[in-house]
């Protein structure tokens, strides 16, 4: 077991390197943020002192070994969008409200999906089946922001229930949290469905019933801690959508985190906190990944055994 | 299937209900509200920092409500006003700019009486390293003295003309705010970046970081005019679709939408209020008009560079006064001529009695003139059209599209390309140009000569429009020049040139508006000529 966390953690250094190189690339690619940050009135010279300011006069070989040789000491830059703030600063600063809006998405997800799935696997080919099928199409269908608008104006401004955007109160997190968490509440719901009725049909669940025991006890018990297994390795990747995925939701909410800082420094051409925010996501979504991974092993003793 | 029945009955009961549920709890309220914190729903601003010489142009409404400058603008004509300066005077030769300053002046939060130090402190802050100053080249290069504590005098490398030494000091387009040498020299960087300090008639009292910045009323601020909102929060927010749903649920009490969602708004209770000037004009330019000699080798070939009759085809191909009437809601004035305003210097009152035998809606003449160039229509091959979000100046889309259906009727076929502004950015500079028509504004209106500089000079911008060493020449003599007549007259040879030669497609000019909740507030008094667009914060009537 120790030796394949080790290895698996040398992987994800490994792939967290390659994902600064190639962001590094694809933001050089798309422009100059003096272009996007400067005046129009700028003159030839202002363009050039700004640029060599910013260290993007040299060759990409040279900004890439010292974005590197900075970064491993933790020093990302600084931003351009927020001239004289340190890149890292910005973007730790802005992740207690993403992580905190992940989590009440997943909560909602796991919340709805779980007992949904469950029931609908329960009372398969039934109208709560039926209900369960058009709440996992509507959810997969729709797009994030075109819900995000939905719910803004309807909960928002027609009934005027809750906030239309910002942060404060759990009540701001509600509308952006539905509107991340939707879209995986149909996913997995659909996978505790097709799980759960594949554990519905084994022997031990026969067993636990003619030993018994309640019917409460073999579904929620017995047969969703055997289903469990598959939706669970589904959210270490959900867990690093809901944090990656929220840029549209975060800015049509004005909730200010990573995702909407993400998209104004995309906009801005702000290489710095660009750079930042795409490790930072990377090293999330590779960290989840991995925790799942050690967490399956642990939970399923079959796969413990095969590697031992 | 019984089940089945029973819950479609059940359907059948309960939509209805939630329906009549929505429509009740979505009437509307209409008692008048009293607010002591105004609250309004912006575009956040590029940066966003306290650090003015690090910002230009829009940025700077988030310094606006604490921070002045030596001169303010009337809030009704934009004619600039004392502020800070009670009086000024100008040398006979331009050069020299002497203001004498207003005593009793004081920073926020304890930072001591403003004098001419200060003034001297801001310019130097101007010429930081870090700058993104749009008049670098005129604040690098003066030289300022403070005479005694209420007198100081600027000296420019090069004649400053009143017009636009006025509009450089006051808030028409300058970037010279006062900030405190106190603070400076007892905080540094830190104390502008955590709690800056001014003279305006709001003080700064928190900021979050891409969120918001919060103003508080200055009590002792040196005008009787203080504001009736006790506090004053500018809530970032980037869309559109969410600035209208915060003004219209009560979070925000004023925002700038799109003309298009603004009618949305007034259907739902809102009022737009204009600025009392136009603020911007929008045209477009045509790309690849490198017409100097160097420029010979660029190997250009569009008809529309090498052909002026295609040009003024293309121009009367559009139909501007429904352009104004569709997309504009009527709430916009045509512009004659790009640049080039009736109160600026080298104004030509021909151009608008040419205008329509020369730019005119003509599609039959359009195409007449394109067989006369030895063209047919769809000869035009690979004519695009950049369009891109600006804020500010969110029809920039819809006319790129406008234009692309009248082309289309003269049997021009344009495609539209949706583009980021760095990257037309960077083929405007790098000459990779040819093929592309480019919406843009011009705001706040620029004087004449700043128009000249930045959009047809080719000796010092990074946005030249339309080359041409005619252009140039004429330039240098206009900026050389201090003799008022001489000046008018090489403007309007400037301005003759690129109106007959069809550079682009002069459109309309439009004010800023801004929409309110009339519950809250009755009207906002402002010129809307400066970068920011948004000032006079104080004439911000409440609802009665």
């Amino acid at each position: 077991m120790q030796r394949y966390i080790l290895i698996r953690v040398a992987q994800s250094v490994l792939a967290i390197f390659v994902v600064a190189l190639v962001v590094f690339l694809l933001g050089r690619m798309t422009g100059n943020p003096a272009d996007m940050l400067l005046p129009v009135e700028a003159t030839t010279e202002d363009f050039k002192r700004i640029v060599a300011q910013w260290g993007l006069d040299k060759p990409l070989h040279v900004q890439f070994y010292v974005f590197i040789s900075n970064a491993i000491t933790g020093d990302f830059g600084t931003s351009l969008l927020f001239p004289g703030q340190p890149a890292k600063d910005i973007v730790i600063g802005r992740l207690p409200a993403t992580i905190k809006l992940a989590a009440f998405a997943l909560a909602i997800a796991t919340v709805l999906a779980l007992p949904f799935g469950v029931m609908a696997a329960v009372k398969k080919d039934t109208p709560f089946d039926s209900l369960g099928k058009m709440i996992a199409l509507l959810g997969q269908s729709a797009p994030s922001f075109w819900v995000a608008i939905m719910l803004m104006w309807i909960f928002g401004v027609w009934l005027g229930w809750l906030p239309t955007s910002g942060a404060g109160s759990i009540l701001h997190m509600i509308l952006p949290g539905i509107a991340i968490g939707w879209f995986q509440v149909a996913a997995v719901m659909r996978l505790t469905r097709s799980s759960m009725l594949e554990v519905l049909d084994t022997e031990f669940i026969k067993l636990a019933r003619i030993k018994g025991l309640s019917e409460w006890k073999v579904i929620w018990k017995h047969g969703l801690r055997n289903a469990a297994i598959t939706p669970l390795t589904y959210y270490g990747i959900i867990l690093g959508y809901f944090m990656t995925g929220s840029v549209v939701v975060e800015t049509v909410f004005s909730w200010p985190g990573v995702g909407r800082l993400a998209v104004a420094a995309v906009r801005a051409r702000d290489f710095p906190v660009v750079q930042t925010v795409v490790i930072v996501f990377a090293g999330v979504f590779i960290a989840c990944n991995l925790f799942v991974d050690i967490l399956y092993a642990y939970l399923d003793p079959r796969i413990r055994y095969e590697r031992s | 299937m019984e089940k089945g029945r029973k819950f479609n009955s059940f359907l059948r009961v309960l939509m209805p209900c939630l329906v009549a549920l929505v429509l009740a709890l979505g009437a509307p309220q209409t008692a008048m509200a009293k607010v002591d914190r105004l609250i309004m729903a912006l575009n956040p601003p590029q940066p966003e920092t306290n650090r003015n010489w690090a910002g230009s142009g829009s940025s700077h409404v988030q310094l606006e409500p604490f921070m002045e400058g030596l001169l303010s603008n009337d809030p009704y004509t934009a004619k600039a006003i004392p502020n800070l300066a009670e009086r000024w005077e100008v040398s006979d030769d331009f050069k020299e700019w002497t203001f004498y300053l207003r005593k009793g002046v004081k920073f926020h939060f304890g930072w001591g009486e403003f004098t001419a130090r200060d003034v001297v402190h801001s310019v130097e802050l101007l010429n930081r390293e870090d700058t993104r100053s749009f008049l670098k080249d005129i604040w690098g290069t003066v030289e300022v003295k403070a005479v005694n504590k209420y007198k100081v005098v600027f000296h420019f490398k090069n004649p400053m003309l009143r017009i636009d030494g006025e509009r450089n000091f006051s808030r028409s387009a300058g970037d010279l705010l006062i900030y405190s040498k106190a603070q400076w020299d007892a905080e540094g960087l830190d104390g502008i970046d955590k709690k800056p300090t001014g003279t305006g008639r709001y003080q700064y009292k928190e900021r979050k970081l891409g969120e918001s910045v919060l103003y508080e009323v200055f009590e002792d601020h040196w005008s009787s005019e203080s504001p009736e909102f006790k506090e004053m929060l500018f809530l970032w927010a980037p869309e559109n679709v969410t600035r209208l749903a915060m003004l219209v649920s009560g979070e925000a009490h004023i925002t700038d939408v799109s003309r298009d969602m603004q009618q949305q708004a007034v259907a739902k209770g809102m009022k737009v209020i204009p600025s009392r000037t136009n603020n911007q004009q929008t045209l477009v330019f045509i790309g690849g008009q490198f017409h100097r000699a160097v420029d010979a080798n660029r190997g250009l070939t569009k008809p529309w560079v090498k052909d002026k009759r295609i040009r003024q085809a293309l121009n009367k191909a559009i139909n501007r006064e429904e352009i104004i009437k569709q997309i504009y809601k009527e709430r916009a004035k045509k512009v004659w001529n790009l640049g080039f305003y009736p109160t600026h210097e080298g104004w030509s009152p021909e151009w608008e009695k040419r205008f329509p035998e020369m730019y005119g809606y003509d599609p039959e003449k359009a195409r007449a003139l394109i067989k006369e160039a030895g063209y047919k229509p769809e000869d035009l091959k690979g004519l695009k059209i950049w369009s891109f979000p600006m804020a500010g100046s969110s029809e920039i889309p819809l006319v790129a599209e406008a234009f692309q259906l009248y082309f289309q009727a003269i049997g021009v076929k344009a495609e539209i390309e949706e583009m980021d502004w760095a990257i037309v950015r960077q083929s405007v500079r790098e000459y990779k140009t040819e093929d592309y028509l480019i919406p843009l504004r011009n705001t706040p209106i620029r004087t004449t000569q700043d128009f000249c500089r930045s959009f047809f000079y080719s000796g010092v911008g990074t946005f030249t429009a339309f080359y041409h060493d005619y252009i140039d020449k004429k330039y240098e003599e206009y900026a050389a020049s201090i003799d008022p007549e001489e000046r008018d007259r090489l403007a309007r040879e400037i301005g003759n040139f690129t109106y007959d030669n069809f550079g682009s497609f002069p459109l309309c000019e439009i004010s800023f508006e801004v929409v309110v909740d009339p519950k809250v507030v009755s009207d906002w008094i402002f010129p809307g000529t400066s970068s920011a667009a948004l000032t006079h914060f104080q004439l911000i009537k409440p609802a009665k």
